[in-house]
């Protein structure tokens, strides 16, 4: 197991410098150039100076060789700074800094009730084949992919103020100054996002364990007379969820993208509302950078975690 | 003219033996699996209703009417209107166009973007293979919602560049599906029976390769619709999507009108609810072809 840990944390080196890479590359080469388009945004009337255009360059670090701000990239990020905001002027880690517990927040709690949702009623739903209750979750889990989180999202806060008056749409409090006012709030998206997240759990866990019942060490489980509750937890379960581990990493990815809309729409102060409403809306381009570098930290870390699960639960992958 | 003849009457026999065993499958497939062909009919209207916008629309999407604003359905405005006057059935028209004129070409392009990569990877092999799989990761650790909103910011917003961020990002992850399934028949005997009859790599490609992963592609390709259509409306509802005043259903949820739903609740229903049939619908679609084409891939997704 030592080994396969230390394998799969070299293959993150690679994997991490070629997406930085890219996003290198994405910000500096796409047609656009961003001190242009900063300049313009910066002054009123929309008219810039070649001075001014000159000077952000400057500031932007976009004057030198390509290949000194390739390694000042490097360098820069292994001393964990991710560059300044053009606007706030503070560093982008420092802007990041109260956010990213915001957004784990939300985004860990999506995870737990999707992957709970989803393998808890994708199991029911397997022993439950084709009666009324699995018609009804495979239904639940179909509208949670079709759709739209978004939509979900405005429904929860306009139709209660339309019926009722009321709105679950509240000021965001964080969760260490009042954890019932907080979760008052972070309850919502956290389920919206959640039961979209679980609906391909769910979908697979169903799959695979239908799949798994069909097989002969099941009936041997069955012959020898064991009870359904031990031929279930001990023979179906645990090969059962094998594939569906996989699918699990990747709904956590999943969640950083959902995270972002439902952050906008319901004021949650975390990184998503950063990036669109603050980043990308005024081009800060050393930010917009940022937190995409911090995202696929994010991403990288989930990945790694899946792999050493998934050798955790399937000792044959330790061994290829 | 002898020997031309029953060449023409031969050609026509075949000509209608096609269109009868293509209306035979259809038959079946609708008996077999009728909420796939639910979902077959909703995509074809809505491909309709956005190709034909200009005809069904019953107005211009902007054109207002200040006195009747904020209207529910009538006989007038058949969807209600918003708080400028403006006829919602005709904005939900012409939003259907955005979401068809995106969604399908996406669709197209991502495909002929995994066929060009993942595909051609997999059958060259080696070396190469192993680049391509090394870059095809590395792209999948951005989060796809974060990497499109950041490369639509950067190009500039408009529908070419929505359709091509939104068509590399899909493209690049179907690569690692079309990959192993070119991988899948590589091994296949009439592989090297073509090798051996001294056929080019291009001529493998092109008839023994391509013909074998249609299936596969095919189900790819309609699985991957409905997420092109959220991904665009959720661009859209951001406010990074297809820029006013051309009506988008991810836009009509988001912006001035999201003010007003309180008021008018219609404002709320008619995008989300054409978002979730028109999703659902390609959901049910793509399920239904995998089952009927390629059972195998069940649950893959």
């Amino acid at each position: 197991m030592r080994r396969y840990i230390i394998r799969r944390l070299l293959l993150l080196i690679p994997t991490f410098w070629l997406a930085s890479t890219f996003l290198f590359a994405f910000m500096r080469y796409l047609p656009g150039d961003a001190a242009v388009i900063m300049a313009s945004s910066i002054s009123r009337t929309g008219e810039t100076t070649p001075q001014i255009i000159q000077e952000l360059r400057e500031h932007l670090g976009l004057a030198k060789p390509i290949h000194e701000q390739y390694l000042e990239f490097y360098w820069n990020l292994a001393r964990g700074d991710l560059g300044t905001s053009i606007w706030t002027r503070l560093p982008v880690i420092d802007e990041m800094r109260p956010r990213l517990p915001i957004s784990l927040q939300l985004i860990l709690m999506a995870v737990v009730i999707g992957w709970t949702w989803g393998i808890v009623v994708g199991i029911i739903a397997a022993l439950k084949q084709d009666r009324p209750i699995d018609y009804i979750f495979r239904s639940v889990a179909i509208g949670g992919l079709s759709i739209p989180v978004f939509w979900t999202g405005i429904l929860i806060i306009v139709i209660p103020a339309i019926l009722w008056g009321v709105t679950p749409y509240r000021k965001f409090v964080p969760l260490f100054v009042d954890p019932i006012a907080n979760l008052q709030l972070m309850i919502f998206p956290a389920v919206i996002l959640g039961i979209h997240l679980g609906a391909p759990v769910m979908r697979l866990a169903r799959t695979t364990m239908l799949e798994v019942f069909r097989q002969d060490y099941v009936r041997t489980a069955y012959a020898k007379g064991l009870a359904q509750k031990v031929v279930v937890l001990r023979h179906v379960l645990r090969n059962a969820l094998i594939p569906v581990v996989t699918i699990m990493g990747l709904q956590v990815i999943g969640g950083i993208s959902g995270s972002v809309i439902l952050e906008a729409l319901f004021g949650i102060p975390g990184m998503g509302k950063l990036l669109v409403q603050e980043a990308l809306a005024k081009r800060d381009y050393p930010m917009i950078q940022g937190l995409n570098i911090m995202m696929i930290f994010m991403v990288v870390s989930i990945n790694l975690i899946v792999d050493l699960s998934y050798g955790l639960i399937d000792p044959r992958i330790r061994y290829q | 003219m002898s020997i031309d003849t029953p060449v023409e009457v031969s050609l026509e026999r075949r000509r209608k033996g096609f269109l009868q065993r293509f209306l035979g499958a259809v038959l079946r497939f609708a008996q077999t699996k009728p909420i796939g062909f639910f979902g077959a009919i909703v995509i074809v209207v809505a491909l309709i209703t956005g190709v034909f916008a200009p005809q069904i629309a019953r107005q211009g999407y902007n054109k207002t009417d200040i006195a009747h604003t904020m209207e529910g359905p009538s006989l007038k405005y058949w969807f209600g209107t918003d708080q400028l006057g403006r006829d919602l059935f005709s904005r939900m028209v012409w939003g259907a166009r955005v979401s068809v004129i995106i969604g399908f070409s996406v669709i197209t392009l991502a495909t002929l973007l995994s066929l060009s990569i993942g595909a051609v990877a997999a059958f060259v092999g080696g070396r190469y293979d192993d680049i391509v799989l090394r870059f095809v990761d590395a792209f999948l650790t951005f989060p796809t919602l974060v990497i499109t909103l950041t490369l639509v910011a950067i190009l500039g917003q408009s529908v070419l560049t929505i359709i091509a961020v939104l068509s590399f990002s899909s493209g690049i992850h179907q690569c690692r599906i079309t990959r192993s399934a070119v991988l899948a028949i590589k091994s296949n005997q009439y592989m090297e029976a073509a090798r051996a009859i001294g056929a080019s790599p291009a001529r493998i490609f092109a008839v023994y390769v391509l013909p074998n992963i249609f299936p596969i592609v095919i189900i790819l390709a309609t699985a991957a619709l409905g997420g092109v259509i959220l991904a665009e409306a959720s661009l859209s509802f951001l406010g990074f999507g297809v820029p006013p005043p051309q009506p988008t259903w991810g836009g009509m949820l988001t912006g001035a009108s999201a003010h007003y739903m309180t008021e008018n609740f219609w404002l709320a229903l008619w995008p989300g609810l054409a978002l979730s049939l028109v999703v659902y619908a390609a959901n049910m679609l793509g399920d239904a072809l995998r089952d009927v084409m390629d059972p195998r891939l069940r649950g893959s997704r």
